[in-house]
């Protein structure tokens, strides 16, 4: 509920009448929530989790504590966080009896870009992932698997696309929002992305069917890095092989790190087929790709106060 | 589709066009602003609007029963071929003609930078869930019969698996004969009727299908017009 994803969900939730929330995260809300309960936890604390769970006795659980390397997290702790949590997670939802669905984050880094693997896959494409996020990805998928065959309780998995959104930590975001964007050599493959509005969407709509299995959320369209660059009038620079250990070096200094999935987004391109969602779900977003990508650069850059004109 | 009709189409661009008369300068303008479409599998439409321009140039393409290729939805063509440097490029040329639309070859090995080129002209990889995905998004597909570069009159090895796709969406399949010669002007291409997939998709029934869609590249083959 701490951030910018969590934020959005619990608005939607808090707006229902008829419904009681209650979250969980290491930060606070950033909105203001009239109706719902906030409680402070610390990922490794894993008996108030389970406790604040059992008292609280939910319906349905959304489990967006997965974390993307250089969003909110570093890429050393996001892996066992997004494990630990998820983990921790689930052994609590084991003992709820009136529990009805888990809702679960994930992302299309799960399927990885090997040589040979389809561009635009769907929910049936086999799992490979090729990134660290990716691995990670598929372990939370794993747990969650091995979850749903235990209980009989239905978990959906949704496999997002890179979320760009004005508030939220983004690393694909904060990057090609740099004055000079390295990019795949031209021309460079295509990727889509989805924005943070719309992911409220795809979580209530999981959430009010209960649906069972992974469903692909992406933006409609796709863009490629240099197309992203140049829409914001930044100067797209074809980088190849070796070229990307500089280009990264010097991006993050520039503090725009750019992960792993990042760098495989930029070269070999990310796409899903989301027919199966659309069908299922009976959501799309709102947002095209390129709209993202619009919205993005039309984000006011930061300009700091001086503390005297503040007040 | 003429020389002239593409490069009309690649200047008059509708979405981003401006007001008044388009101008080349105008698409260039739109892609140095990255103001163009690349579609999920890569493919651009204005790249491959200047492609079909150069071929124009090069093919002359006569096209018979161009009628039944649907001038929207997804349809699955199954194409024969020689060597096949020239088949994919003539095909389309021809269907551009006669519906306006580029049909996606499948066959594209995955090889950096040079995929990436042939993506934004319309190639796809001989997988068959590229092939589901874009009879799912209703575009045309377009699978070469395996090569027969000695013996141009008979249709070659078409894998099951390459037909699965159309099977399990209720695709039609429509066997496309080409004549002519990689070195020649003119070219020739018949398409025959719309062979229907089978309603359940068994093993069995898919390599059934894959052989009747064969035979019905042959039979073109067989009685060329």
């Amino acid at each position: 509920m701490g951030g910018h994803l969590g934020t959005g969900v619990a608005l939607e939730l808090d707006s229902r009448p008829d419904v009681e929330v209650m979250g969980i995260d290491l930060d606070p809300p950033r909105r203001f929530l009239r109706n719902a309960k906030f409680h402070r936890v610390q990922p490794e604390d894993r008996r108030s989790t389970q406790r604040l769970l059992r008292e609280f006795e939910p319906d349905a659980i959304i489990h967006l504590g997965v974390y993307e390397p250089h969003a909110r997290s570093n890429p050393h702790a996001s892996h066992d966080r997004s494990v630990f949590v998820t983990e921790a997670v689930l052994e609590a939802a084991s003992k709820l009896p009136d529990l009805s669905c888990i809702v679960v984050r994930s992302g299309l880094e799960v399927y990885g870009r090997h040589r040979g693997s389809a561009m635009c896959p769907d929910e049936s494409s086999e799992i490979r992932p090729t990134t660290r996020y990716g691995r990670t990805l598929a372990k939370v998928e794993e747990l969650c698997r091995d979850f749903e065959r235990r209980s009989d309780v239905p978990v959906s998995l949704i496999r997002f696309a890179p979320i760009v959104g004005p508030h939220i930590p983004s690393p694909i975001g904060r990057y090609l929002r740099l004055p000079v964007v390295p990019v795949g050599m031209l021309p460079d493959q295509p990727f889509s992305l989805l924005h943070s509005d719309d992911v409220p969407r795809f979580v209530l709509a999981a959430m009010d069917l209960c649906a069972s299995g992974p469903f692909n959320a992406v933006a409609e369209g796709a863009i490629t890095g240099s197309q992203a660059a140049r829409m914001g009038g930044k100067l797209p620079v074809p980088t190849l092989g070796p070229g990307w250990i500089l280009a990264r070096a010097i991006t993050g200094l520039l503090g725009s790190p750019l992960p792993e999935h990042g760098l495989e987004l930029l070269t070999r391109g990310r796409t899903a087929d989301s027919t199966h969602t659309t069908a299922t779900l009976g959501v799309t977003a709102e947002y095209t790709t390129s709209e993202v990508i619009k919205d993005l650069h039309e984000w006011a850059p930061v300009s700091y106060l001086e503390p005297n004109r503040a007040a | 589709m003429s020389a002239e009709d593409a490069a009309a189409r690649i200047a008059a661009k509708p979405e981003h066009g401006e007001a008044g008369a388009p101008t080349i300068f105008d698409a260039v303008r739109r892609r140095l602003n990255g103001e163009f479409d690349v579609d999920p599998w890569g493919f651009d439409h204005e790249l491959a609007d200047m492609a079909v321009a150069a071929t124009a140039l090069r093919w002359s393409v006569d096209v018979l029963g161009g009628a039944r290729i649907p001038q929207e939805g997804p349809a699955l063509l199954v194409v024969n071929r020689r060597i096949g440097i020239s088949e994919p490029a003539v095909v389309n040329q021809g269907i551009r003609r006669v519906t306006g639309r580029t049909a996606r070859v499948v066959g594209m090995p995955d090889i950096p930078i040079a995929s990436s080129w042939l993506r934004r002209v319309g190639a796809v990889m001989s997988d068959p869930a590229e092939i589901a995905g874009l009879l799912r998004a209703g575009e045309l597909v377009m699978v070469p019969l395996g090569w027969q570069p000695l013996h141009g009159s008979i249709a070659g090895e078409l894998r099951s698996a390459a037909v699965q796709p159309a099977i399990e969406a209720g695709t039609p399949v429509l066997p496309v004969a080409t004549f002519g010669s990689e070195l020649g002007r003119s070219w020739r291409i018949m398409i025959g009727e719309p062979v229907l997939p089978p309603k359940r998709a068994s093993k069995t029934g898919a390599v059934e299908f894959a052989e009747a869609v064969r035979a019905g590249v042959q039979t073109l083959l067989d009685n060329p017009r």
